[in-house]
């Protein structure tokens, strides 16, 4: 009952015994396809762009920074847990120029703190967790998306632990990350669930 | 992850394609482009894979791909909204149970995740040696916490597979008997007893 790695469905344990295909053997790519038609219903999302990224959820995170900032770019970050942090150095790593605004851990931002922030700015993209499992509280998405999308701002927003298991809606336009392959079939599913 | 075409359009940019792979020399990176620093997690080869081309890239890690895909058939499944609401229900009912035993729950519970509950540890109890206990007596694994929260809460995660009443019913008890064994004065059964109450409250 801890916050993760966690038990995952037995389905899930036996699907990963199964034994491996080439990665183009056509009951692969099927798969492949399978797959992200699925996670299109899990982000409840039609965005054709929907797909793993091999690893632990830093990973997907790390690719979307690392492919979507370049050096010098201005990037927001909202910390209010250890998740923020986390993504406050992989974008640091990444080249950008960062900003962070600061919360006190177990409480979240109001969605004005979160515009004002965006104003004063101006970053290209907004890095933003869900709910950070560090502190047990999720930032409310809602209307996030709407204004970033308003300003051309890029809006990444962590998934991991909340896919799934706390409601968040977004916007299409704002885009999410749900990256790793296994916790189980709520933490972000491949977790999470994330 | 999922990516809108506005974020694919500025990866696309930015992307360039693996020598040994190139139809077109032009493909590859260009002293003028701003190429990602990553291969690995260069999100725009990591596309071409994926798309209809199926460009190589990585070898795949198959069974993480089996474990991805069963994951979201699971929650496809059961559908999101029941996903969801079965995580409110079953957080909830951890809540009221520790509620019920006198501790404190932590951070703005109008935004508590569903999905783990951070709670105080309670004064005269050592967190680590209460979690050792729980996981030595009862097989049971509870969270411990990061940086400034660090000896101040556990964190208990309700997810997934383990979002469930057996499971939640469980780790009251045990966390009861550990809490009395620590010193802290509980009242017999108030835990499982306040948890079936809201799960009789939502039937
Ligand atoms: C919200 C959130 N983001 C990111 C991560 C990082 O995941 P990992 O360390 O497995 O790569 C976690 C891990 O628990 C998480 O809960």
């Amino acid at each position: 009952m801890g916050p993760g790695p966690i038990d995952a469905d037995p389905r899930v344990l036996r699907a990963m015994s199964a034994s491996l295909v080439g990665q183009y053997d056509p009951v692969m790519t099927r798969y492949m396809t399978q797959t992200q038609e699925l996670y299109r219903t899990v982000f409840r999302t039609t965005n054709d762009a929907t797909l793993l990224v091999d690893g632990t959820s830093r990973a997907g995170i790390e690719a979307a920074l690392v492919s979507l900032v370049s050096p010098g770019d201005r990037v927001l970050v909202p910390v209010f847990g250890r998740f923020g942090h986390l993504l406050r150095e992989i974008a640091e790593r990444a080249g950008a120029e960062v900003h962070v605004i600061e919360r006190e851990w177990g409480t979240v931002f109001p969605t004005s703190e979160l515009v004002a922030a965006l104003d004063r700015v101006r970053p290209t993209l907004l890095a933003l967790v869900h709910g950070d499992t560090s502190t047990t509280v999720a930032q409310p998405l809602d209307e996030i998306g709407a204004v970033c999308r308003a300003q051309g701002v890029l809006l990444y927003t962590d998934v991991t632990a909340s896919l799934g298991g706390t409601r968040s809606r977004w916007t299409s336009g704002g885009w999410t990350p749900r990256p790793r392959a296994c916790r189980n079939a709520s933490r972000g599913r491949p977790a999470r669930r994330p | 992850m999922s990516l809108s075409e506005r974020a694919v359009e500025v990866i696309g940019r930015r992307t360039s394609v693996e020598a040994g792979l190139r139809d077109d020399p032009d493909d590859g990176p260009s002293p003028g482009r701003d190429r990602i620093r990553s291969n690995y997690l260069d999100l725009g080869q990591i596309l071409a894979y994926w798309g209809p081309q199926r460009l190589n890239h990585h070898t795949e890690a198959t069974s993480m791909l089996y474990a991805a895909h069963e994951c979201a058939r699971l929650l496809a499944e059961e559908g999101l909204d029941a996903a969801v609401a079965r995580h409110a229900l079953h957080g909830s009912a951890m809540v009221a149970g520790l509620t019920a035993l006198g501790l404190t729950l932590f951070g703005d519970q109008t935004h508590r995740m569903n999905n783990v509950v951070g709670v105080e540890i309670p004064a005269g109890i050592d967190g680590e040696a209460a979690r050792a206990a729980l996981l030595r007596d009862f097989a049971i694994e509870i969270g411990t916490s990061f940086g400034p929260l660090h000896g101040r809460i556990w964190r208990i995660g309700v997810m997934g597979y383990n979002a469930r009443r057996d499971t939640v019913l469980t780790t009251l008890a045990a966390l009861e008997h550990v809490l009395r064994a620590g010193g802290v004065r509980v009242t017999g059964g108030a835990g499982v007893g306040a948890a079936v109450e809201r799960y009789t409250e939502a039937a």
